[in-house]
């Protein structure tokens, strides 16, 4: 096989990085992870002219080479080690043509790391437009490095970008910050025990030794010119101006006139969107349209993929010899997978709305708008996307909580995002307030029904901003971070990469919480359809010849649903909603609904499921026309206790029932993924103790006082 | 210190403000909407390497575009694009007002 030409992709955040990615590799690419973070590691291939092939790594977007979130030092790492399986033989420098000045700093920085860098100017099409000039020729004279200018977006120049990958290239012969030799005594020995040529590599060492973790040798400090060091941030800060003095002095030769495109329409823009009232006006109605959109739209693929596998799971049944394997098979884990691809179509169109509000520049002003709000609470503005999207599906969120670069207030939003109504609660939702709240009309133009329906999201979300309130008190944490960010230009959305950010975080969904949810979709068959040996083998005994017996089929329909039925309540299923019921009658609940509870663990929605069987309302309980479960619902309601003679389902009970439902963590998923992103099982236990004593409580309460 | 929205530390803050501008120096924080401003110097080290890294240095202009109601955020113009910052942190860069 030929040797790879590894090649690395840098530059700030949004200077057009991953178009530039994409229409090198088109599908030739891959994400997945680095080891020990949760960052995304974004790969492809392309093919040079000569044949060569290169392996292309879009590092994470970054400022400087001193990294101030998780990403950034990925990306600074990766440039630093030599023995990095990442480290690039060439570095191409993606620079923003509206921002030359910063995209040089972080240029000048890898240069002097003594990295071979060809420079490449995005956002040539809108220097055109403007009609500014940029002398691209003068540019690389004066640095010294190739500079090729290109349009990601439009295509162009990427040809000429690729030409000149294809040559050989050497570092820079000069360092463009020279390190003062006054520093000599310090970076020598740091030279020598790394073995690098660059003296800009052991100075960034000894002004940020935290993040050089990769290498294992003790600190290098060598104790009497320590001195030296007292002071690292105004050496960084000088280090930084002499560099930005050189940078100003080349960009003023270099640029025409200082580039200003589309800042006219940006500014009408931003006049609208951060207005003070207009803006969060603006925001809230975006948002409801988002989420009528993700629930509307998403029926109609989520029936399609229920069907399927509805279908699937009866043809493999009919091809499959009958036994327990069968069973575990279609049962437990066909039906389980069901389970995790339909969320896709949500998760999907989630990430889609969404990153259609990043890629056009919209998102940072939500942060802008958000931020004075959360902040009391522990989040930073940037919290706000993660709890945005926690109102469909708390898995994807929990991964976009990466953006926040305060450890701390990303920790926050992790362990309080599940509490936003998810949309897997809805059904639960539905099936309570269709039973008890009336559906009459509330001050003659609100449906009540659908008024309790949002008082759940507000009380998901105030329960949040609750539970972040404790947690940043009880932390003691003050949220005293520094809060810079950049508002970019707007820009259309580049379809390209949506649909590949659709497809790449759906996929990791579908790989990461499937595996844990297919386990346990598993283990809870099991316990639903085993049972003690004599019990099952009784039921059987008494159903199966009435079964046989009658010729109706509708009949027939109805004694296997009892049968199913009772089969459920003798599993072991039923064996641990019965011993569970002591615990959960102050709460208004009897053991058919602690089996329900028990199997909703996997994933809310269950609990029709699951009580549809236990009620035999029949397996078309759970799919009713008008959504509202009405076989299931009268079979609830007619339900008798038969200690105290009153009925099982009061409206206390249907109200103890949905609060517990609203704050009880009640998806594997959701653990799953929590874990992964904050890499402690003590914070994951946490999370589900501290949700499931919430439920349990604010459930009791309710219950108690209602009845 | 509490949840309002006049919390001590605020209150501090703009009593701080209202004292330096007895003494000639005017702060970034007290820029108002549609005013142009030259900064001179960012006083706190860490806030001047973020706001170097996102490409405002000492000695450039910015114009203050929008402000984020209840002592929000605030967002300016600046060379190379457009900028958000807190008010707590922009009370700690030093500016000379320009227009």
């Amino acid at each position: 096989m030929k040797p790879t030409y590894k090649i690395a992709l840098v530059g700030n955040p949004n200077c057009g990085k991953s178009s530039l990615f994409n229409a090198l590799t088109g599908l030739r690419q891959k994400v997945g992870n680095f080891p020990g973070v949760t960052v995304d590691r974004k790969t492809g291939y392309f093919s040079l002219k000569d044949g060569r092939e290169v392996s292309l790594i879009d590092l994470p977007g970054t400022y400087s080479l001193y990294p101030s979130a998780e990403d950034e030092k990925v990306a600074t790492s990766t440039l630093a080690n030599p023995k990095d399986s990442d480290h690039p033989d060439l570095v191409v420098l993606v620079a923003d043509a509206t921002n030359l000045r910063r995209s040089l700093l972080l240029c000048t920085q890898v240069m002097d790391l003594g990295l071979p860098v060809v420079l490449a100017i995005n956002m040539a099409d809108l220097l055109e437009k403007e009609g500014r000039s940029l002398n691209a020729a003068l540019l690389s004279s004066l640095l010294g490095i190739p500079v090729v200018v290109i349009s990601a977006l439009k295509g162009l120049g990427i040809k000429e970008l690729i030409d000149e990958v294809a040559k050989p290239h050497q570092p820079s012969a000069k360092p463009f910050f020279v390190v003062p030799g006054s520093f000599d005594a310090v970076l020598v020995p740091v030279i020598k025990k790394i073995g690098t040529a660059s003296r800009y590599l052991a100075w960034l060492l000894l002004m940020r030794p935290e993040n050089f973790s990769w290498l294992d040798s003790d600190p290098i400090l060598p104790d009497s010119s320590s001195h030296l060091l007292d002071d690292q941030e105004s050496l960084v800060n000088n280090e930084m101006a002499v560099r930005y003095d050189r940078i100003n002095a080349i960009v003023e030769q270099v640029e025409g006139s200082p580039l200003r495109p589309g800042h006219r329409l940006g500014d009408r823009l931003d006049r609208v969107l951060l207005h003070p009232v207009l803006g969060y006006v603006i925001f809230v109605g975006l948002l409801g349209l988002i989420f009528q959109s993700i629930f509307a739209w998403a029926s109609y693929p989520m029936d399609w993929i229920d069907a399927g596998f509805s279908a699937g799971g009866e043809a493999l049944r009919g091809i499959l010899p009958e036994g327990w394997f069968t069973g575990l098979l279609i049962d437990g884990a066909w039906a389980g997978l069901g389970g995790i691809v339909i969320f896709v179509p949500q998760i999907a169109m989630l990430f889609f709305f969404i990153s259609i509000l990043e890629d056009s520049g919209y998102m940072s002003r939500v942060v802008f708008l958000m931020d004075r709000i959360v902040r009391p609470f522990g989040f930073s503005g940037k919290s706000v996307i993660p709890l945005i999207g926690g109102m469909a599906c708390a898995v994807p969120s929990v991964m976009m909580a990466r953006n926040i670069p305060s450890r701390a207030e990303r920790i926050i939003t992790i362990m309080v995002t599940p509490l936003m109504s998810c949309s897997a609660r809805i059904p639960v939702y539905v099936l309570l307030i269709s039973m008890f709240v009336p559906d009459t009309r509330f001050l003659g133009i609100f449906n009540l029904q659908g008024l309790v329906m949002t008082g759940m999201y507000f009380l998901g979300f105030f329960m949040a901003l609750a539970v972040a309130w404790v947690i940043k008190t009880v932390a003691r944490y003050s949220s005293g971070g520094i809060f810079v960010t950049e508002l970019p230009i707007y820009r259309l959305p580049r379809w390209r990469n949506i649909l590949l950010t659709m497809y790449h975080k759906s996929r990791t969904f579908v790989m990461e919480a499937g595996k844990v949810i297919l386990m346990i979709s598993m283990v809870l068959w099991f316990l639903k359809t085993y049972g003690p040996q004599e019990k099952m083998a009784a039921i059987d005994a008494e159903y199966l010849p009435k079964i046989e017996a009658t010729a109706d089929e509708k009949e027939k329909a109805t004694l296997q649903d009892a049968q199913g039925a009772a089969k459920l309540q003798a599993s072991f299923a039923g064996v641990v909603g019965r011993a569970i019921e002591p615990v959960i009658r102050p709460l208004g609940f009897d053991w058919k609904i602690g089996i329900s509870l028990l199997t909703s663990f996997a994933a809310r929605e269950v609990f029709v499921g699951t009580m549809a069987t236990l009620y035999s309302a029949g397996a078309d309980a759970a799919e009713d026309e008008d959504g509202k479960f009405e076989g299931l619902r009268a079979r609830m309601k007619a339900e008798v206790n038969p200690v105290t003679g009153k009925p099982v389902y009061t409206a206390a009970t249907a109200l103890s029932l949905l609060i517990f439902y609203a704050f009880a963590m009640q998806c594997m998923s959701t653990l799953a993924v929590v874990k992964k992103e904050t890499g402690s099982w003590k914070l994951t236990f946490v999370m589900l103790a501290y949700m499931t004593g919430l439920a349990y409580g604010a459930s009791l309460l309710v219950y108690q006082l209602c009845s | 210190m509490g949840k309002g929205i006049f919390p001590k530390k605020r209150l501090h803050l703009l009593h701080t403000l209202e004292n330096d501008a007895k003494n000639g120096m005017i702060w970034l924080a007290e820029l108002k909407v549609g005013h142009e401003a030259l900064v001179l110097s960012i006083q706190d080290p860490q806030l001047k390497l973020a706001l170097l890294r996102i490409g405002l240095l000492e000695g450039d202009k910015v114009l203050l575009t929008e402000q984020a109601p209840l002592g929000g955020p605030m967002a300016f113009r600046v060379r190379g694009g457009k900028i958000a910052m807190r008010r707590s942190d922009a009370a700690k860069v030093q500016i000379k007002l320009l227009a």
